[in-house]
């Protein structure tokens, strides 16, 4: 080998040995972390605090941009330009459309108290410290979301050095691609936030249209079909609600929704009466077709069909919905 | 092994006190026999318990395993040839990169850019009463879920 080779050779070598320092000095400082209880402290800071924060979310679908003011358990979402706004408080969550004049109004029951929801969450993922990072201004740490079982969703969140909000999250469906990011632009702690500014809208042009309405589940008795929850489940999930979704089609049908959680991903199955008004496939083995956010499947089995809707791969899926009698 | 795994995915169902039956059984015989799973036990006991330190061994960014199997099952994964004589220049370039590599992971993180294609059922009701439950969710993604209700105007009701 002649002189400039070994040149190359010892410049490699030294590129390699400053890059495993500061390799290790990385490592060693983001072992450090304790990322279970970062992620207890976001958790926590969810129903807690106040902001007002510029949002951008990405998806395939395009970027979206949205304003949200957060007070407490109270947040707001603007959407620019349309005025369409949603906001959830005290387990409601409220979607004004300016268009029609409607408030659609949703109830979500949660059968799991925040710290069961916590627990549920670290027995089914580990927590990591992947990085750190600056997001709006803001010093974060990078922590990263991986299940224990094979085939979940999985998400990275950036969470503030200081006080524990999440600035930006990532998640990745169940296959393992990037389905999403979103992230604050800019974000004010210091902000006063105008009380008018949580207010719902009233008067008689306002139309209050509920959609989801939290149940017991012995009351599906009445919706004149079988109810009955899936017996299979993928490992990991309990159950966290159960309601009536009022149908937007128009027939007035209403269906019986079980919703399921793992601490991170939801699952939601859903009972319906088998109707000629509604678009039913009539597949007695479960279709299932990806949506984005999920993967939604239906089968239908006597008088009623049955839509399994989460982050689930197909083999889940059809498992969950072929198992409700 | 097989057994291990099974066991090891009930653990938290375990923990969580929903097991019952032959699966309960199953994984307490299981764990009185098997060190890896008990200790897989102690470890997911630890992490609830919250004292825990943090997991000594590297693991991959979220999302990166299920990736790398989607690649390698894929039916398109091709293999470019190397290279064939080693020449000063090409090991400079190696190097370069390598390092441009390393110090890129090391400064900014490895970030993944593209983003599965979205399909949205927008119609459907059923996609709807899903999101306004998980757009509830502590860790979840409200403005990308909501958004989905609220650029739903153009709908009839």
């Amino acid at each position: 080998m002649n002189k400039r080779t070994w040149v190359a050779i010892a410049l490699i070598l030294v590129a390699v040995a400053v890059a495993g320092g500061f390799l290790y000095q990385r490592a060693a400082a983001l072992a450090r972390v304790d990322a279970n209880q970062l992620v207890c402290q976001a958790m926590t800071r969810v129903g807690d605090g106040s902001y007002i924060a510029q949002v951008t979310t990405v998806t395939s679908d395009g970027s979206k941009t949205a304003t949200v003011f957060r007070q407490g358990k109270t947040e707001k979402i603007e959407y620019p330009g349309k005025s369409a706004w949603s906001m959830t408080t005290n387990g409601k969550s409220y979607t004004y459309l300016p268009k029609c004049n409607q408030l659609l109004v949703s109830e979500a029951s949660s059968l799991l108290s925040d710290k069961d929801r916590t627990a549920l969450l670290l027995a089914n993922y580990r927590a990591k410290c992947v990085g750190m990072g600056k997001i709006a201004g803001r010093r974060a740490y990078v922590i990263a979301l991986t299940s224990r079982h094979s085939s979940r969703p999985a998400k990275k969140l950036w969470i503030d050095r200081e006080n524990y909000t999440i600035l930006r999250t990532e998640d990745y469906s169940a296959s393992g691609q990037l389905r999403g990011r979103t992230e604050m632009n800019q974000v004010s702690f210091s902000a006063r936030i105008d009380p008018r500014t949580f207010a719902l809208p009233m008067g008689k042009t306002v139309e209050p249209v509920t959609i989801c309405q939290s149940c017991a589940s012995s009351e599906f008795r009445g919706l004149g079909f079988t109810v009955a929850a899936p017996r299979y489940l993928p490992a990991g999930y309990l159950l966290d609600g159960s309601h009536k979704l009022h149908s937007t089609c128009g027939c007035g049908h209403v269906s019986a929704q079980f919703t399921y959680t793992d601490g991170l991903n939801v699952i939601s199955v859903f009972e319906t009466p088998r109707m000629a008004c509604c678009k039913d496939c009539g597949m007695t083995k479960c279709d299932d077709q990806n949506c984005g956010i999920a993967t939604l499947g239906q089968v239908t089995r006597g008088d009623k069909t049955i839509v399994v809707v989460g982050d689930l791969v197909p083999k889940d899926l059809r498992k969950i919905a072929e198992s409700v009698q | 092994m097989d057994k291990c795994h099974t066991v090891q995915n009930l653990l938290s169902d375990y923990r969580t006190g929903i097991l019952s039956g032959g699966k309960l059984d199953l994984v307490e015989s299981h764990l009185a026999e098997c060190a890896a799973c008990a200790s897989e036990l102690r470890v997911l006991d630890d992490v609830l318990a919250l004292v825990s330190d943090n997991v000594s061994e590297s693991e991959p960014p979220a999302g990166l395993w299920n990736g790398v199997a989607n690649r390698i099952a894929s039916p398109e994964s091709s293999r470019r040839p190397a290279f064939g004589i080693w020449r000063p220049l090409r090991l400079a370039g190696v190097g370069a990169a390598t390092l441009a590599l390393v110090l890129g992971i090391w400064l900014g993180g490895a970030r993944q850019d593209s983003v599965v294609p979205l399909r949205m059922a927008s119609s459907n009701e059923y996609i709807q009463g899903h999101a306004l439950y998980a757009g509830q969710a502590p860790l979840a993604d409200r403005v990308s879920y909501l958004s989905l209700v609220a650029s739903n105007e153009s709908q009839p009701r």
